[in-house]
């Protein structure tokens, strides 16, 4: 169990953003997020890697209580995280990005050069490595951030819809991206609207709706769960019986 | 002692009521363009210029030729905003900045370069009269000037409330790109607003004229005190402002009553730098 | 210049150009600028063209200490008048005062503006973009108007006059040439420094906080401690250069060394014109913007005040708009445009 998350509550004035969620993300494995828009998954993703801090509640990274910590402390400790909207360093070539990630385990330049190249091999954009990142396609900033990520050796890497905006091939090979990632043995926590790619991808996925965990589960259960179907489509698409598969 | 408390206090408050109508402008032109307008005490010294001239040589009053200083603020307002400020919209800050620091220079050194460094003044025949309440003086100027400050403060609720511009600016205000969506022209709505802004700092020059003296720099002293109103109030907020004008507008009064006039505008300097680190939202949290 | 002069120097560029420029283009280059201006600081006969020059080496320096916090990490400051103040005043303080060498008071002074600048640092990091530049006018005015009020200490608007008495340590001059040889030397130090920090973590973490501060937290950067050194090196080496003006001019004021316009503005204006976070900028900047400022000011400066500032004004503002990020920057991308392969 790597992370260990108890009754995490964020108020944002009068506004309830997450409700006493808890759960727990196991090691090694892809655990999906999902839930209707303005759900609170990015402002959970936010309280794991130290950008917002939670009213209430713990959170615990390998047993240690890491509410409270800062963003850049918590990537030392090995949470790498993605954004939704993309943030590459705009001025500054793609390698020169991954380099930035990989200084968090070296004060080497040298060092973190060749952890870059590897790290830009593995998603492929290598062949990208001298060209201004405000340059390069959504596809591949989406594929920078993902090695910028992996150049911090992450044991956690929180990936924020990380498929919005592809095309269904891209979608593809995003997808075995990902799963070459946990491959490597990093654990994965996955924010995504493409259902597809969400129930083919994780061993579980979480529900969260109005900030609150509604279900958790396998992909398969999680999908029939009623609460699930009342909070995407409305009460009457439950289905009281089970379906036939 | 109490007498001379509320001198200062009423002194404070009609002081700080003139304030409004700068920091508005700006606190207004910061919420729409998003742009740090460090030119806009310049543009204030130049309306009090145009007063100081329409007096000199039209022998016109001051409260007169407001109706003609502000409308042709808000022309110039208009100009600078089509030609310099709107292709600077969304530059990094650093081109903003430079932009509006190098419109301040130019202003600044045009006005000492055509009209050189000399103090002008607007004796008004009704200049150093005041009215006497009880223990309390109030200049006739300064009554003239805070009731003026309040018509068209008081005006320009209304505006920004119930005309289509006034509801494109704020609009604009609150999310750029939704507003774009919604069909509204903002380009014409942050040039408009700009030109609004100046036009407010012209109204104010007018009536700020009778009262001081008039030089090329004159404008940095005002200025700074309404970036510290509206720092005070919440960069974006009218209401703040206000709020941050009619402060600062009293602390003026009293510092000046218990301070030297050198480490005066130090207190303006330490109040400005305190908000932007304590509550840079300011006390009325906005943007 | 000697002849055995001529022949070190020629031997020593054929030993540079051999060994390094193979390697590292942009090192050897610099080398062979440094010597090049050496060489050329040797050959100016004319007083008043030497005066410009080692003008140009003086706002070069300054501009450079802008651009480490400024350019490098986007912590647009406009108040660096007042380090470049603290520097000054406290050498020639602690020179008049008690006799100490400039050289030392130089130290002690960069090392308070360090602190300042750090502290200054520390407390603003959070703010941005607009917000933190205003911090820094109020600061640097809040320097201005300590250095004009506590008359006692620094003789107020009056400003100081730094009694001359030629030494090297009194680090003051007859022959200007020196002061020239001893500004290169700065400014080249400064320089290398900027390189250094280009191609190490520093540089690397600096450009990260510029382009984007939250991308870079979640990547391990400690953004508040990147910035606190960040503009307090700046403000050290800000200092050093105060208190070369100081030694150079031999008087100070306010109204120079700690004034908006003429140093805070100025170091700024430099940096942008010629290169925001490029180690070239700022000489590049200093070397176009300085003598056009000083001779606008020398033939319009006295009989119509200010319209040097005027057209000044007016030059930032189109610059601004049409270079927003210098010039060196603007010729490094047509040059990366032109001639690199796309990937």
């Amino acid at each position: 169990m790597i992370i260990e998350a108890k009754d995490v509550t964020k108020r944002f004035g009068g506004l309830l953003a997450l409700q006493k969620v808890s759960f727990r993300i196991n090691n090694n494995e892809i655990l999906g997020l999902i839930g209707p828009n303005g759900a609170g998954k990015t402002t959970l993703f936010n309280t794991i890697t130290g950008f917002l801090r939670p009213e209430e509640g713990s959170i615990l990274f390998e047993g240690k209580e890491i509410v409270g910590k800062r963003p850049f402390d918590l990537c030392h400790l090995g949470i790498a995280r993605t954004f939704q909207l993309v943030k590459p360093f705009s001025n500054m070539t793609v390698l020169q990005n991954a380099i930035v990630g990989s200084l968090n385990r070296t004060n080497s330049v040298r060092e973190a050069k060749e952890r870059a190249i590897d790290q830009l091999h593995f998603v492929g954009l290598h062949d990208k490595r001298n060209v201004l990142a405000n340059a390069l396609t959504i596809n591949q900033r989406k594929r920078l951030e993902i090695a910028r990520a992996l150049c911090t050796r992450p044991k956690l890497l929180l990936l924020d819809e990380v498929m919005g905006g592809l095309t269904p091939s891209e979608i593809h090979d995003m997808l075995n991206l990902i799963i070459k990632i946990r491959e490597l043995g990093i654990t994965l926590f996955v924010i995504e609207h493409i259902m597809s790619a969400i129930m083919s991808l994780c061993d579980r996925i979480i529900v969260l709706h109005h900030g609150q965990n509604i279900a958790e589960g396998k992909p398969s259960e999680v999908g029939v769960n009623p609460k699930v179907i009342k909070a995407y489509l409305g009460k009457e698409y439950v289905v009281t019986q089970s379906p036939k598969n | 002692m109490l007498p001379i408390f509320l001198q200062l206090i009423v002194s404070g408050f009609l002081l700080g009521g003139v304030y409004a109508l700068i920091s508005i402008g700006l606190t207004l032109i910061f919420g729409v363009l998003d742009v740090v307008n460090f030119a806009h005490g310049e543009f204030l010294m130049l309306g009090m210029y145009l007063t100081f001239w329409l007096f000199t040589i039209f022998h016109m009053d001051p409260y007169v030729s407001l109706f003609i200083v502000a409308p042709m603020l808000f022309i110039i307002g208009l100009f600078v905003g089509r030609t310099v400020i709107k292709p600077i919209i969304g530059s990094p800050p650093s081109v903003q900045i430079f932009v509006t620091v190098g419109i301040s220079l130019i202003l600044m050194n045009g006005a000492l370069v055509l009209w050189k460094a000399d103090f002008r003044s607007v004796p008004t025949s009704y200049g150093s009269g005041s009215l006497n309440l009880g223990s309390v003086f109030i200049g006739y100027p300064q009554l003239i000037s805070f009731l003026g400050a309040l018509i068209f403060s008081a005006l320009l609720f209304p505006l920004l409330k119930y005309t289509y511009l006034g509801k494109a600016i704020r609009a604009t205000a609150q999310d750029r790109k939704a507003a774009m969506l919604m069909g509204i022209d903002i380009q014409k709505v942050y040039i408009l607003t700009f030109g609004i802004g100046i036009g407010l700092v012209g109204i104010a020059s007018a009536l700020l004229a009778p009262i001081y003296s008039i030089f090329p720099s004159v404008g940095a002293h005002f200025v700074l005190v309404a970036y510290v109103a509206v720092v005070l109030g919440g960069l974006g907020s009218i209401p703040g402002a206000i709020l941050g004008s009619l402060i600062i507008g009293m602390t003026e009064t009293f510092s000046g009553f218990f301070i030297s006039p050198g480490w005066r505008q130090a207190i303006y300097y330490a109040v400005f730098v305190l908000v932007l680190i304590f509550k840079p939202q300011g006390l009325i949290a906005q943007k | 210049m000697l002849k055995s002069d001529k022949n070190i120097i020629g031997n020593l560029i054929k030993m540079v150009l051999s060994n390094i420029i193979k390697k590292d283009v942009e090192l050897s280059f610099s080398i062979f600028g440094v010597l090049l201006l050496s060489l050329i600081i040797g050959f100016i006969q004319n007083p008043f063209y030497l005066d410009i020059f080692i003008m140009i080496l003086l706002w070069g320096i300054l501009a450079s200490s802008w651009n480490i916090a400024g350019g490098y990490a986007g912590m647009f400051s406009l108040g660096h008048g007042a380090f470049i103040g603290i520097g000054a005043y406290t050498s020639s303080m602690l020179f008049i005062h008690f006799d100490l060498s400039p050289w030392l008071g130089m130290f002690l002074g960069a090392i308070a503006a360090g602190v300042v600048a750090s502290v200054l640092g520390y407390i603003c990091g959070r703010l941005k973009g607009h917000y933190f530049a205003l911090a820094t006018i109020a600061f640097g005015e809040l320097a201005h108007i300590s250095g004009v009020q506590l008359k006692e200490l620094t003789r107020g608007s009056e400003g100081l006059s730094i009694p001359f008495r030629p030494g090297w340590a009194n680090f003051m001059f007859s022959d200007k040439v020196i002061y020239a040889y001893i500004g290169l030397a700065f400014l080249a130090g400064i320089y290398f420094l900027c390189l250094l920090i280009e191609r190490t973590k520093l540089g690397y973490y600096l450009v990260s906080i510029r382009e984007d501060e939250e991308a870079a937290k979640s990547l391990g950067v400690n953004t508040p401690l990147v910035k606190t050194l960040a503009i307090g090196l700046s403000g050290f080496l800000a200092a050093v250069g105060g208190t070369f003006y100081a030694q150079y001019i031999l008087f100070i004021e306010p109204d120079t060394v700690l004034s908006f316009v003429n140093f805070s503005v100025q170091v700024a204006l430099i940096t942008i014109i010629g290169g925001m976070g490029r180690a070239l900028g700022p000489i590049v900047g200093s070397f176009l913007l300085t003598p056009l400022s000083m001779l606008l000011r020398a033939y319009l400066g006295g009989a119509l005040s200010g319209l040097h500032i005027v057209i000044y004004g007016f030059l930032l503002i189109i610059v601004v708009l049409f270079l927003p990020y210098g010039i060196v920057n603007t010729l490094r991308e047509y040059i990366h445009n032109r001639f690199s392969t796309e990937g």
